[in-house]
């Protein structure tokens, strides 16, 4: 795929945006994960939840290009999740079956209203991609028109 | 000897320039949560400054017309982008404005080459 | 982008004019001294046929997808379409010419 002889053109900005939409729904799914189990107290392990935090890394798109530019484009990419390992809320229900000794349930770490500002996020940045997608389609239609 | 197409040669590398930039600016939006990353531009190096002194001065048909350099551009860390906690400088609003803004400025290029090469076409064509 | 392969497509190069205007000095059509305007007409159907090939190249590795470059080869298809249709003028100028030439009675 990667070719010595490419620049940065309509392709390659449209390969970068997509990583990007690929990664804000991975961190979408993540946080979808975290809301749907903001009151799981008992996970596969025996333990509550605890909440995930999506971990992101870039990759050059081509670092053997003579383009100065094609070799400082990156895409990003979701590398896994990371537990949130801080400790959750402690109440006090000893009818609950996942009481301990003292009676006390752990509930996971999530916080629902932070996780809410997260999608948010997530979901401009989403909105921000497609919009440069959009752009880039346009700029090629500009281009095209050049022949006519 | 100048050339009648020397203009559509620097409307070219400007087309050339917009749409290089255009793929650091979605880079920059598509590391938005990428922890330490910093966002990148484009700049335009001192041959196009050169480039259009000479364009602006050679009024005169006995000026000695200067030939079309190659590109000259130079990708440099946006020095204006605030910092936050994770190391990350990029901005959304920051680089949404500039995709719009290069892709206005993309658009107008193209808009004027294509009517530069329509009336070359015009002429070459003996006016029809 | 980057490879700009044309210098070409030089439509100022065909400048016959000044030397058109120049003829009255030289002895005769495509005399001795100065540029001969058959030189003129050469070049420039030598450069319109290198200008296509210059379009046809990109056009070729754009077709293959190894090139991205789409205003890069719009802008030289159109170049090639130029000097070409400069060339046809030209003959058709000519064509006019030697039959005017053809009808003037001596």
């Amino acid at each position: 795929m990667s070719h010595q002889f490419k620049v940065a053109g309509v392709f390659s900005a449209m390969e970068v945006a997509a990583s990007g939409l690929t990664a804000e729904r991975g961190r979408m799914n993540v946080i979808a994960s975290n809301l749907a189990n903001a009151r799981t107290t008992k996970g596969a392990d025996g333990q509550p939840y605890h909440r995930l935090d999506p971990v992101f890394s870039s990759h050059s798109v081509n670092e053997n290009s003579f383009d100065p530019v094609l070799r400082n484009v990156s895409e990003v990419s979701m590398d896994g999740v990371k537990a949130d390992q801080s400790p959750g809320q402690l109440v006090y229900d000893p009818g609950h079956p996942d009481a301990n000794a003292s009676g006390y349930v752990e509930y996971p770490n999530v916080n629902v209203v932070t996780e809410m500002v997260n999608l948010m996020t997530a979901s401009r940045a989403y909105e921000a991609g497609v919009t440069s997608i959009e752009s880039i389609k346009s700029m090629a239609k500009a281009a095209l028109k050049i022949g006519t | 000897m100048s050339n009648i197409l020397d203009g559509i040669e620097r409307l070219h590398q400007a087309l050339d320039y917009h749409l290089e930039r255009h793929n650091l600016l979605t880079a920059n939006l598509t590391h938005i949560d990428t922890p330490g990353y910093k966002p990148l531009d484009l700049e335009r190096g001192a041959a196009f400054q050169g480039e259009l002194e000479s364009a602006m001065a050679t009024t005169d048909s006995g000026h000695i017309a200067s030939s079309v350099h190659g590109p000259d551009f130079k990708v440099v860390q946006d020095p204006s982008s605030a910092v936050g906690m994770d190391g990350n400088g990029v901005s959304i609003d920051r680089e949404a404005v500039k995709i719009a803004a290069n892709h206005v400025r993309y658009e107008a290029l193209a808009g004027l080459v294509q009517g530069s090469l329509s009336s070359l076409a015009w002429a070459a064509n003996d006016g029809k | 982008m980057i490879i700009h392969g044309i210098s070409g497509s030089d439509i100022a190069r065909v400048q016959p004019s000044d030397a058109l205007v120049e003829t009255p000095k030289q002895d005769g059509v495509g005399g001795s001294g100065g540029v001969s305007f058959g030189d003129v007409l050469t070049k420039t159907v030598m450069n319109a046929g290198h200008d296509d090939q210059v379009a046809t190249q990109k056009v070729d590795a754009l077709a293959a997808g190894v090139s991205d470059d789409l205003h890069g080869t719009m802008i030289s298809v159109k170049e090639a379409e130029i000097s070409m249709k400069l060339v046809g003028s030209i003959r058709n100028k000519l064509l006019d010419a030697f039959q005017e030439l053809w009808r003037t009675s001596v």
